[in-house]
């Protein structure tokens, strides 16, 4: 049929380059895989249960989770603000703009640098600007505990997540008509009247589009803990993207990355199958 | 009057949210400006230098003769530009045939490839790692290439198929009674209606290209084939990391995405609520 054809140019680069590698990732989870990467008998469990065995595997599942919820849930409130901020007119917008796209135009390994710079103990940027200001007596380790490392880290994420958000938001701002708001002075309502009862249940639809978006590119967020921590101190800091390339490329266990491939598989179904619920129980 | 009075604390708020956000944003890139003007010594000086003693403009010109920047800038183009071309012009007959055209298993197709959506390059490492090694495109721009258009193919399919639905039928259809085919109807009508969603689309695609890291990261090997972000990553050595030339290349590198930004601005975010939002 014509609409085959059509489709055929897309359909032949997913199955070539997105399904053939979701079926060796499969493969690989069950089979047992040689040093030299050739797999061998299929239809075993052992690389879940080496998998499972890891000390740190709830810690990479907990820190995940943990990732995911603390950037998306800040972001989506600071870009909502932000997006309010921006819609008005004042002085200075366009910079504060142009300021915006600035992290979304860098690639994240970028900005993962800078910010493992800055954060450094001995020669670090942040440690050097806060005992100049006489803010600190003597420099903090910002990256030797976990927890202290895992807050920097989200810190960055919440960054580097917001210019997007952000943009959403604000092209769904742009396309309210102002007469709501016009009815709504005329009726006496005050700023937070707007705000909840006309803006955002209008900004809705944006506002899940951008929750919904970001869930998964939070969740397989990669760059930023690979490069500030790799996941130190002692595999604390892992997330399960970091956590699969350091089980197969720092130690050559490949079976149990893909393994945690499809456990994170599993986790990103679930949330979808809750997301599409809870629109329809919306719709309805 | 306490309206007055509300408005003006309205106001000041606005201008401090506004503030605080690009300074914490600017900060990152202001230290990578001065940290790319410092020379050794200052760089590792304990405690940490604000500015550079010697202000090195020089690490700008002297970097494309230590390290080989100009191949990475190459290779990055490459990557970006081939990797744009083949999505769209995969993406657009594609999403034409979803929006426009009705046959049996529509809705299921459109589901599954923006499913493909969820599957980033790093969380199917070790399978890419393994598929690309089968088909002997391990260790080739070839291989991003066809990686970087197939992974933003649910993101391009599904903003491009919102654009078509926004085109009127009439148009078409008027065209196809002037004896316009379907392909001649697309090419002349749809096409020039749809250019603001193509060029968001193109601004997206390029950007990942540009910026991508994780499969040159997996597949890349040869030094003559690094990306950007590739070449970046090897100055992270065990000893001394050379952050002067991380952050005059990774300003060399940002630069021509922003004013490439600042001037798309207004269609990045207008195309995305036309195919987001309603598709």
């Amino acid at each position: 049929m014509d609409a085959y054809l059509w489709l055929a140019p897309c359909l032949i680069l997913l199955i070539l380059f997105v399904l053939m590698p979701v079926l060796e990732v499969f493969r690989m989870a069950f089979s047992k895989i040689s040093p030299a990467n050739l797999l061998k008998e299929f239809g075993t469990l052992e690389n879940f249960q080496y998998l499972f065995r890891q000390k740190v595997f709830g810690r990479v599942i907990l820190n995940t989770a943990i990732w995911t919820v603390a950037i998306v849930g800040i972001s989506i409130v600071l870009s909502i603000i932000l997006a309010l901020v921006l819609n008005e007119k004042f002085k200075g917008r366009a910079f504060h703009r142009t300021v915006l796209l600035l992290p979304w135009a860098t690639s994240l390994l970028i900005t993962s640098a800078a910010w493992k710079y800055i954060l450094n103990t001995e020669y670090g940027a942040l440690n050097a600007l806060l005992l100049k200001l006489g803010l600190i007596k003597k420099a903090i380790n910002y990256l030797g505990d976990p927890v202290s490392a895992f807050t920097w880290m989200i810190i960055v994420g919440i960054v580097v997540t917001i210019p997007f958000m952000t943009f959403t938001l604000l092209s769904g701002l742009q396309s309210i008509s102002e007469d709501y708001y016009e009815a709504a002075v005329i009726d006496g309502a005050n700023f937070w009247d707007k705000l909840f009862k006309i803006t955002l249940p209008l900004l809705r639809p944006s506002i899940n589009v951008t929750i919904v978006l970001n869930v998964i590119y939070v969740f397989n967020s990669f760059a930023i803990v690979n490069t500030i921590t790799a996941g130190a101190p002692a595999n604390q800091t892992h997330t399960i993207s970091t956590y699969l390339y350091y089980l197969a490329f720092n130690k050559n266990k490949y079976g149990a990355s893909a393994a945690l491939s499809l456990v994170s598989f599993v986790i990103l179904s679930i949330f979808a199958v809750i997301y599409m619920k809870t629109q329809m129980k919306e719709e309805t | 009057m306490p309206g007055r009075k509300k408005h003006k604390l309205g106001r000041v708020f606005l201008y401090l949210f506004a503030w605080l956000t690009s300074l914490f944003i600017l900060y990152p890139y202001i230290v990578m400006f001065l940290g790319s003007l410092k020379d050794l010594q200052t760089m590792y000086r304990i405690p940490g230098t604000l500015l550079p003693e010697v202000w090195h403009w020089e690490n700008y010109v002297n970097i494309w003769k230590d390290i080989p920047l100009l191949t990475y800038f190459k290779n990055s183009f490459i990557v970006a530009v081939f990797g744009t071309a083949l999505c769209i012009v995969c993406a657009v007959p594609g999403a034409y045939a979803l929006a426009r055209m009705n046959f049996p298993g529509k809705k299921t197709l459109m589901s599954l490839i923006v499913m493909t959506q969820m599957f980033s390059p790093v969380v199917l490492m070790v399978g890419i790692y393994r598929a690309m090694s089968n088909f002997g495109l391990a260790n080739s721009l070839v291989g991003i290439v066809l990686l970087v258009a197939a992974f933003n193919q649910a993101f391009a399919v599904w903003l491009l198929s919102g654009t078509f639905a926004t085109i009127s039928k009439e148009l078409e259809e008027a065209a196809r009674i002037d004896g316009c085919n379907k392909l001649s109807a697309m090419i002349r009508i749809i096409l020039p209606l749809a250019a603001p969603g193509i060029v968001t689309a193109m601004t997206f695609v390029f950007i990942a290209g540009w910026n991508e890291y994780t499969l040159a990261l997996i597949l890349i090997g040869d030094s003559s084939l690094k990306t950007i972000n590739l070449g970046i990553r090897a100055f992270f050595g065990y000893t001394g990391t050379e952050w002067w030339y991380v952050f005059a290349a990774s300003i060399l590198a940002t630069l021509p995405i922003l004013g490439f930004f600042r001037i798309l601005e207004r269609h990045l975010t207008g195309g995305l609520t036309a195919g987001g939002v309603k598709g």
